[in-house]
C-alpha cells in the first residue's frame, strides 16, 4: 500500500512517501509564496524519486499550517500529531517532543503508540523558532551552520534579555558595537531560545526521553545548550525537517489499512 | 466528560490568573485540558491559524484515547 505525507510549513514543504509503512523516498523544498503549487510540486518529486505515480497513491495527509488548502483530495491531521507520531515512529521511548520550525515551536508530551497526551505552543511570535535565528545570523553575517560553530566553542555568553525577534536584534546590534566576540552572541541567543522553549517544556510537564525536531534540531550549538538544561539527552531523528511528513504517511497507511 | 477547552479572553485577569488551577485540577483527575487564547472583540489579538491547529490537535487527543 501506497502512502503519502504532504507537510506545508511556514518555510519548507515536505513530502514523505511510505510502502505498507517503510520509507521509499522524500522530498523538501521553499514554500514560498505559491505554497498549493509547491505542495504538489514537492509530492511529485519524492514520487519521482521512487519511480511511482500520484495515480498510485492509496491515501495522502496533509499537515503544516498549509494543510487546508493542498491542491489534491487529503485528509488532514494537525501537524501536533504528526509531529508525535514520527518522532515516535524513530525513538520509541520519548516521551516529550520537541518541534522547532520555522515559525511555530511546540512541545508535545506523548505516550505509546506515539500518542498525544498534552501540548503547548508559542504565541503568534517568532520568539523562539527558526526565524528568530535566521534574523539573528543575518544581522550577525553568519551561515546558520556556523552558528552552531560558533556557539559551542564560546566560554562565555552574552545576556540577551528579550525574546522578541525585533528587539533582541537592536541587542544583538549593539552587542556587536560594544565588540562584543560573536561566538559569544551567538551563544547568548541560543539560551534566549532555549529558556522559551524551557517554559513550554515546563507547562506540559517535562519527562524524557525527549527527542527534538523541525529544522532548527539540526543546530547542534543550539542541542548542547537544551541538553545541558534538561540535564539529558536529546534524540535527533536522521531527517528532523521530515518529521512531520514522515508522521502523516504513516497515519495515512494505519488509517487506509484499517 | 472527554475533556475541558477553557478560553482566556485578552486582558481578562480572571481567567489568566485560574487558567493554571484549573490545568492542574484537570491534570489531577485525568482530564484532558486546552486553554485558548484569543480576543473576542479585537482580531489583531487573536491568530486564527494557531486556535484552528490548537483545537484540531486537541480534538485528535481526545479521539485517539477512545
Amino acid at each position: 500500500m501506497l502512502t503519502a505525507g504532504v507537510d506545508v510549513g511556514s518555510l519548507t514543504t515536505k513530502a514523505v512517501v511510505l510502502e505498507d509503512g517503510r520509507w521509499l523516498a522524500s522530498a523538501l523544498r521553499l514554500t514560498g509564496a505559491s505554497s498549493q503549487q509547491n505542495a504538489r510540486l514537492v509530492l511529485d518529486e519524492a514520487l519521482a524519486a521512487c519511480g511511482r505515480g500520484f495515480a498510485e497513491l492509496d491515501a495522502i495527509v496533509a499537515t503544516g499550517y498549509g494543510r487546508i488548502s493542498v491542491p489534491f483530495p487529503a485528509r488532514t491531521v494537525t501537524e501536533i500529531t504528526c509531529h508525535a507520531r514520527g518522532a515516535w515512529a524513530e525513538f520509541a521511548s520519548t516521551r516529550t517532543v520537541i518541534d522547532v520550525g520555522g515559525q511555530d515551536s511546540k512541545v508535545i508530551r506523548v505516550e505509546p503508540p506515539g500518542r498525544v497526551v498534552d501540548f503547548a505552543m508559542n504565541d503568534k511570535c517568532a520568539a523562539g523558532t527558526g526565524r528568530f535565528l535566521e534574523v539573528m545570523a543575518r544581522a550577525l553575517e553568519l551561515e546558520l551552520e556556523e552558528m552552531a560553530q560558533l556557539s559551542l566553542r564560546a566560554r562565555h555568553k552574552a545576556a540577551i534579555s528579550s525574546t522578541c525577534t525585533v528587539f533582541a536584534e537592536s541587542e544583538v546590534v549593539s552587542l556587536i558595537a560594544q565588540g562584543r566576540p560573536r561566538d559569544e552572541i551567538v551563544r547568548g541567543l541560543h539560551e534566549a531560545v532555549c529558556d522559551r522553549l524551557f517554559g513550554l517544556i515546563a507547562r506540559v510537564g517535562a519527562e524524557p526521553q525527549y527527542t527534538m525536531t523541525g529544522g532548527v534540531a539540526k543546530n547542534r550549538g543550539l542541542l548542547t545548550v537544551l541538553e545541558a538544561r534538561l540535564r539529558s539527552r536529546i534524540n535527533v531523528p536522521q531527517n528532523p525537517q521530515l518529521a512531520g511528513a514522515y508522521g502523516a504517511a504513516l497515519i495515512a497507511w494505519e488509517q487506509a489499512r484499517a | 466528560m472527554d475533556g475541558v477547552i477553557h478560553y482566556s479572553h485578552w486582558g481578562c485577569r480572571q481567567a489568566t490568573g485560574s487558567v493554571d488551577l484549573l490545568r492542574q485540577a484537570c491534570r489531577r483527575t485525568g482530564l484532558p485540558f486546552l486553554n485558548l487564547e484569543g480576543d473576542c472583540i479585537d482580531p489583531r489579538n487573536g491568530a486564527e491559524g494557531q486556535v484552528r491547529t490548537r483545537l484540531e490537535a486537541f480534538l485528535e487527543s481526545l479521539a485517539s484515547r477512545r
